[in-house]
């Protein structure tokens, strides 16, 4: 298939996945956008390297991660995670999110957005894979760890973050 | 709806045009720094030949074929240059393309090594093409002195440009790393 329509296919495929990844990182409409456009410029450049045997979403995702770390070098620390009552899989993050009442379930959430902004990058990028629903072999796949070490990683993603919402 | 289609799809295909742009950039600056090592590896060939046709003393063909070897030592940098480059690959895991682009963003690694012969080479070409000890001596600070001051040059561009990258692609690898132990 030629480049430019295979980058279509690709794109036009994974247009709301990628401006959901877009959205984890940024707040701001107009950062979105950039990281969108950085995102496909990307996908262009490392076209060479996808094989159609190989898993589209597991090679969407390095690309949207990959690029969301390196995106801006040193401003990407300061990236916000940004989550809601709509966000797919938020109940992943917090066990305990489904059995709260409905009042406290926003500022629950509110809280949980702070702590998660607290994260390190890393961790970020983790919560955003988690958040699509991806299992631990494919997050694993993408970041380049063991499953047993992306396992470790989350539980004491989610354990902090327990504890964090609990305290408070 | 459809005129939202339009646009995307205009957008797009505006997009994949700075897309070849941009992939075109980078791959032509060292594309026509090969090119030029080229055209003067061609220039000092002819001059060799004909230094070896007039029966020109020995050392000044030396000094050609030196230069000649420095030159074609640049063009080969410049074409390894170009395919790392095209190279740069965002579909890598992580950890992987971190690590490679720690290795691309560090000063000084193993491929600067390659470009010692090539600065050798054309420091001997000197030398052989000076008429006294004198000039040789001269000849050798001055160049040494300009290869000093340029390295000094790359090092400011590196330090401000490149090290903060380096830094951070470090600290995101030493963050991945600290976890999978």
């Amino acid at each position: 298939m030629e480049k430019e329509t295979l980058f279509n296919q690709i794109v036009n495929d994974n247009h709301e996945r990628l401006t959901r990844i877009c959205a984890y990182y940024n707040s701001n409409e107009t950062d979105r956008k950039d990281l969108y456009q950085e995102i496909l410029i990307n996908v262009w450049k490392s076209l060479e390297s996808f094989r159609n045997d190989s898993s589209i979403n597991t090679w969407i995702y390095r690309v949207a991660v990959n690029t969301a770390l390196s995106f801006r070098g040193k401003s990407c620390k300061q990236m916000n995670l940004v989550v809601d009552a709509t966000t797919q899989n938020i109940s992943t993050l917090d066990d305990d999110l489904e059995a709260e009442q409905q009042r406290l379930k926003e500022q629950r959430l509110e809280k949980l957005q702070n702590e998660l902004n607290t994260l390190s990058i890393i961790d970020k990028a983790l919560v955003s894979l988690m958040l699509e629903g991806l299992s631990m072999k494919e997050i694993s796949d993408i970041i380049g760890i063991t499953e047993p070490n992306v396992k470790v990683k989350i539980h004491r993603i989610k354990s902090l973050l327990k504890t964090k919402l609990n305290k408070k | 709806m459809n005129d939202n289609n339009h646009n995307s799809s205009n957008n797009l295909s505006n997009l994949i045009t700075d897309l070849k742009k941009k992939d075109n950039n980078y791959s032509n600056v060292c594309k026509r720094m090969k090119y030029v090592y080229w055209a003067i590896s061609l220039l000092y060939l002819v001059i060799i030949t004909r230094e070896v046709f007039d029966k020109e003393p020995i050392t000044d063909i030396i000094s050609a074929v030196c230069f000649l070897g420095g030159m074609l030592s640049f063009a080969w940098l410049f074409n390894k240059y170009q395919n790392e480059y095209k190279s740069v690959d965002y579909s890598l895991p992580t950890l992987f393309m971190l690590k490679k682009a720690l290795n691309r963003y560090q000063p000084f690694t193993l491929r600067t090594v390659w470009v010692i012969p090539g600065v050798l080479l054309v420091g001997a070409g000197l030398s052989l093409k000076s008429s006294s000890f004198g000039d040789v001596w001269i000849t050798q600070l001055c160049f040494w002195g300009l290869m000093l001051v340029s390295t000094f040059v790359g090092w400011v561009v590196w330090y401000y440009k490149y090290k903060p990258l380096r830094d951070h692609t470090q600290a995101l690898i030493s963050e991945i790393e600290s976890t999978a132990t």
